[in-house]
């Protein structure tokens, strides 16, 4: 749906690590490209999907409703006046339509002799009740099938609610995992930033004065890394968070977010793109989920970044 | 014949055999929400309309390769409109560096202060629905939803914006659809 061009691409298992991000419109264009040529072949993957666009569509219908321009419809009756459909397939009706026209005019060119209608009507009359018999046997066959069909169905269904269960819990398990390896990895770096002497600790202010917050920044003697650790720290409001910021001359570059557990307590890594000895300040503001090129939420603690005495 | 009375998937068949009046009922039954989304994810109006019409006229073009085994009309021609935008946002980012930080601020979901019609009534309810079922999702599941979504960042992009392994972003976006999937199936079961 991205492009016009489709490749023939085939994954030699099914994608389905794709399928969300295809749902969300995240998908980087060659990916989706070669998705929608899969899913065009795989009934698997396209059953998958139908229910995570479902959900999808609830995220279309909840933006705020506006009528389009009335102006619009004209607009596009006049564009498609200039265009017809890549496909033009009859419809069922017309195409019966027609059908049985054109089998009307053949049967008036057709003209019995008065002879050959008893014949005619025996052989029709065997004819009718042998296809009668057929279609009997046939339309047994065909609901047996059917039902048999609906039952693999629904336990195809249950099988795949199944599997999803659990690789989404397999998933939960793996990035938890994941979290207490890095967790780990921080508390290492933190303790041996802490035991080298060169290391500079500078402290963080609250701006409201009658915050407990406070705020630790222990900074490497090149300034190329550093460990932010807060405490007392209210948690922040439902769907904001905290964002670390560097600033120098009126220009902020963010830093990432910081999360503080049910303690106030909260750590994090820095990894500035250069030196933070060359910055001035850093701070710590409330955010949005989505966060721009520079803090729109209240400021809650801040420091003037000041570099190390020569040795 | 009054098209009105025809089914969706009725009408996606006689649009694809170049019936205009069965393109003109699906433009009526669909084109608030398909605009609405448009505006609220490109934010001015001429390019919202422009996004708008294409998708309508994507949908004349190509309304035979509809397949219902691939979903509900509904579902399809919102994801067609859905995927045409965040077309529109891409070549726009390409064509020009975004910096204004307004292209990125929060996205509200509650709806606008004006008198609601019944189908913006629904739709608000909706709206409701919706940010109730993100709610319960981790911050960082429901960053991953609102940059994508609704920003039209690819999970590369997303990545790089918040310093984080693809493998991360990838993991969170399908967890977060999956829950938001459920807690809205949970939702209309109550």
């Amino acid at each position: 749906m991205t492009s016009n061009s489709r490749q023939n691409f085939y994954y030699s298992e099914h994608p389905e690590d794709l399928l969300e991000g295809y749902a969300l419109g995240a998908l980087d264009e060659d990916e989706s490209i070669s998705l929608e040529a899969h899913l065009d072949d795989c009934f698997h993957c396209s059953r998958m999907l139908v229910g995570l666009e479902r959900a999808a569509l609830a995220l279309a219908q909840a933006v705020p409703p506006q009528a389009a321009p009335p102006r619009l419809l004209s607009r596009l009756l006049e564009s498609v006046e200039a265009q017809p459909p890549i496909f033009r397939p009859n419809p069922p009706e017309q195409e019966n339509r027609e059908a049985s026209g054109s089998s009307r005019s053949s049967s008036t060119r057709f003209n019995l002799s008065s002879f050959a209608w008893p014949l005619a009507a025996t052989l029709v009359i065997g004819l009718l009740s042998a296809s009668l018999i057929v279609n009997l046997l046939t339309a047994n066959r065909l609901n047996t099938l059917e039902l048999e069909g609906a039952a693999a169905d629904v336990r195809l269904n249950q099988l795949e609610r199944g599997q999803t269960t659990v690789r989404a819990r397999l998933e939960q398990l793996a990035e938890g995992n994941s979290r207490a390896k890095a967790a780990l990895k921080h508390v290492m770096d933190t303790n041996y930033m802490m035991a080298q002497p060169s290391t500079q600790p500078l402290r963080l202010q609250p701006t409201n004065g009658n915050s407990n917050s406070e705020g630790l920044l222990l900074v490497t003697r090149d300034g190329r890394k550093a460990v932010l650790m807060l405490a007392n720290m209210e948690q922040p409001p439902p769907a904001r968070s905290y964002q670390v910021w560097l600033s120098r001359n009126g220009q902020r570059v963010p830093m990432g977010t910081v999360a503080v557990d049910s303690a106030g307590w909260g750590s994090m890594d820095l990894n500035p793109p250069e030196s933070l000895y060359g910055f001035d300040w850093i701070n710590l503001t409330v955010e949005e989920p989505t966060v721009g090129a520079s803090p729109t939420g209240e400021m809650v603690l801040q420091t003037r970044i000041v570099s190390p005495a020569p040795r | 014949m009054d098209y009105r009375n025809l089914e969706d998937q009725e009408l996606i068949y006689r649009t694809a055999a170049g019936e205009k009046d069965a393109l003109e009922v699906i433009y009526t039954r669909y084109s608030s929400s398909v605009y609405s989304l448009a505006r609220y994810m490109l934010r001015i109006e001429a390019i919202a309309e422009e996004a708008t019409q294409e998708v309508f006229l994507n949908l004349w073009l190509k309304a035979a390769s509809y397949n219902p085994s691939r979903g509900e009309p509904r579902a399809w021609i919102m994801s067609i409109a859905h995927h045409k935008i965040i077309d529109v946002i891409r070549s726009r980012r390409r064509a020009t560096a975004v910096t204004d930080p307004k292209e990125y601020e929060t996205l509200d979901l509650l709806p606008s202060g004006q008198t609601p019609t019944d189908e913006e009534a629904v739709r608000c309810l909706e709206g409701e629905r919706v940010r109730r079922a993100l709610d319960k999702l981790p911050l960082a599941q429901q960053q991953v939803i609102l940059l994508s979504y609704y920003n039209g960042l690819s999970q590369s992009e997303i990545a790089a914006r918040l310093g984080q392994p693809l493998g991360t972003v990838k993991t969170r976006a399908r967890l977060a659809l999956q829950k938001l999937r459920v807690e809205l199936e949970q939702d209309d079961i109550e």
